[in-house]
């Protein structure tokens, strides 16, 4: 039988109970998210009493880097297969060599937590800079992506420093879940949950998009075309929410 | 003229400037302000020659009173013109910001009526955008030659980033190519910049531009030029742009296709003065005054100096480790950090995501090298070299490589 051990999905949940699992020296075979279909023929899923949860994110918090602690979170948001696993290793590490396990590359657990980490902060990067907003009717922007990894809450925070006197809300397709700023706080909305008789473009819009896509034309060189350059730092997956590119797909 | 009209010229005669970092600054918003200016650069797209959009890159206006030979805006030039007022400019950029298409501005200009007069035109321009429409994100103004003092700390106060193009790395050619402007207006812009620079004082550094190609001085004149701007005038940047045949002049050399591999190669060896701490006439002399144009100027280096290697990667020092080719500063720091820990193999290189195509040859790992040491060998190294070059096989530039 292998022994998997569920939490409820947020990064704190995992946490906690990852802490818990090492408290009492268990070992476990797989950690994974409550209500996901990948029970196996042989999974004996277990369930950890969370009563404990403050305290264990306290003890991390006071036994872990601010760096080890971001580095987990950003690879727990690549929402990779097997990462509550690969947190489980990295963590029973990292409370021995502290912030010398960056060094320790040769660990499994620490090559695939850098790893991923970094994958997940160069996407949130790139669409810093690729996502677009379109103003709506009733006085909001409005942006859809369609990221890998689940970037929308470190794209939010990015956005709230940069538009703070705007509304806005980001649509995370993959994830189908609306991010919306109201110039105070962020929340967010299944789509499930969402009335969307608000989305409708502004008239203007598309007078603007014009302009952007006439600057955008007007300041590529053609006696330096290299479109495989190009293709290499936007890659195509992106294509589809950026203006000047979608009649490029 | 509708704005679109006059944002079709405008930027297109502003395209060939190739500055367009947007790093360096860090300022925040306001309350009831828009913008931020994040001090690592975000790119917003990529235009078809695979260059990063990061800034709306304008020009106030196209009309010129002076008549640069290479210029596509000179007096001479039948071209259409168009001029920007203030507000419209700012709309563009309130709107393009939002939308989140732009980091922020660059606003350039050609001559209008005489330097002061321009001077004054950018200067409205931005403080209404920074005062009327509280815009905190990046701004990157091109200074005038030739405009008073007082003007200019004006701007400087205003932006994130200044800038002069120095444009041709001779006073001859300068003289002969830009007659109207002279060095000595250019010098004094960048020394003014040095002087006044602090937090609110163009907090992001100034940057300059140097054509290649346009006239006859060597790679050693150019990168001579640029290690001297950045010693006296602390640039953050020089930025190399490959000339473009754009007039028909007699002083202009005649070629088809932009030198870009040349381009390319300076900028390699731009990075080498900047991060790895070599100096030019370590790279290049009187006998050698041009770069091998098949190589990164790094790994022609190093072939140049094969006694030097292979270098021991668990024993290196940090400078000696940057003279791999290959590894950066990152890689070289990566490396000295894990091997105090345990005597590094090839592998873990691999895994620290050191790239190992060109360091292998020129390193050994606990004093085994990835292969028999008859591969050691100058001829046979320099031959894998060439073909891996990524200048060649990812620019799409092959065919001018003969043409230069
Ligand atoms: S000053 Fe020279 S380079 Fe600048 S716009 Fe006028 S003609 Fe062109």
């Amino acid at each position: 039988m292998n022994s998997i051990y569920l939490y409820d999905g947020d990064f704190s949940s995992l946490v906690s109970l990852i802490v818990e699992l090492i408290n009492k020296d268990i070992v476990p075979d797989g950690i994974r998210v409550i209500n996901n279909d990948q029970k196996g023929l042989f999974d004996c899923e277990f369930k950890l009493d969370t009563r404990n949860k403050n305290k264990n994110i306290q003890f991390i918090k006071s036994k872990l880097s601010k760096r080890i602690i971001g580095s987990i979170y950003y690879a727990f948001l690549s929402e990779d297969e097997n990462i509550g696993n690969t947190i489980y290793w990295f963590i029973k590490y990292a409370l021995i060599h502290k912030d010398k396990i960056y060094y320790m590359r040769r660990l499994d657990c620490v090559n695939r937590v850098i790893k991923l980490s970094s994958y997940v902060s160069r996407e949130t990067h790139k669409l810093k800079g690729f996502l677009r907003f379109k103003q709506m009717k009733n006085d909001f922007l409005y942006a859809v992506i369609a990221p890998t990894n689940n970037v929308l809450g470190l794209l939010g925070n990015h956005f709230k420093k940069r538009l703070s006197g705007e509304n806005f809300v980001i649509y995370d397709q993959m994830r189908r879940i609306y991010l919306i700023y109201n110039q105070i706080n962020i929340i967010y909305v299944r789509d499930d949950d969402l009335v969307k008789k608000d989305i409708i473009i502004s008239r203007d819009e598309e007078f603007v998009e014009d302009l952007w896509k006439s600057f955008f034309k007007s300041v590529s060189i053609d006696e330096r075309e290299n479109l495989k350059c190009q293709m290499k730092f936007m890659p195509k997956k992106y294509w589809a929410n950026m203006i000047e590119m979608e009649d490029k797909l | 003229m509708t704005i679109k009209e006059k944002l079709i010229i405008l930027s297109d005669s502003a395209k060939y400037d190739a500055s367009c970092s947007s790093s360096g600054s860090n300022r925040s918003n306001t309350k009831g302000g828009i913008g931020n200016a994040a001090s690592c650069g975000i790119c917003h797209s990529f235009t078809s020659d695979g260059r990063c959009v990061s800034l709306l890159k304008i020009l106030m206006t196209n009309c010129c009173i002076f008549d640069c030979k290479y210029c596509i805006n000179r007096r001479s030039n039948n071209i259409t013109r168009a001029i920007f007022t203030p507000e419209e400019v700012c709309s563009i950029t309130i709107n393009f910001y939002r939308r989140n298409y732009i980091e922020g501005l660059f606003l350039s200009s050609g001559i209008i009526k005489n330097p002061d007069y321009t001077m004054e035109l950018l200067i409205k321009t931005i403080y209404l955008l920074r005062n009327k429409y509280k815009f905190n994100g990046y701004i990157h103004a091109k200074a005038i030659p030739g405009a008073s003092n007082f003007l200019l700390k004006k701007l400087g106060s205003l932006v994130d980033r200044l800038s002069a193009n120095i444009e041709l790395p001779s006073n001859n050619s300068l003289k002969l190519l830009a007659p109207d402007k002279n060095t000595n207006k250019i010098n004094n812009i960048m020394r003014t910049i040095k002087n006044n620079r602090s937090r609110s004082f163009t907090p992001a550094g100034q940057s300059t531009q140097m054509i290649i190609g346009g006239s006859p001085e060597t790679d050693l004149d150019i990168l001579g030029k640029s290690e001297f701007l950045y010693n006296n005038y602390d640039l953050k940047r020089v930025f190399y742009s490959a000339y473009i045949p754009i007039n028909k002049d007699k002083l202009l050399p005649t070629i088809n296709v932009p030198p870009l591999v040349r381009e390319n190669r300076l900028y390699q060896a731009d990075w080498l003065l900047r991060f790895y701490g070599y100096k030019v006439d370590n790279l290049l002399d009187k006998n050698n005054p041009n770069f091998n144009i098949l190589l990164d100027p790094k790994a022609d280096w190093a072939l140049r100096h094969m006694n030097e290697y292979p270098k021991e990667i668990n024993k290196a020092s940090y400078y000696d480790l940057l003279k791999i080719p290959g590894i950066g500063p990152k890689s070289a720091k990566k490396i000295i950090s894990s091997r105090k820990y345990y005597n590094l193999e090839l592998n873990d290189l691999k895994k620290m995501g050191i790239s190992l195509k060109r360091a292998k040859y020129f390193i050994t790992c606990n004093g085994k090298y990835f292969t028999s040491m008859n591969i050691f060998n100058k001829s046979i190294i320099q031959s894998n070299l060439v073909l891996e070059d990524k200048t060649f096989t990812s620019s799409g530039v092959q065919l001018s490589l003969f043409n230069e």
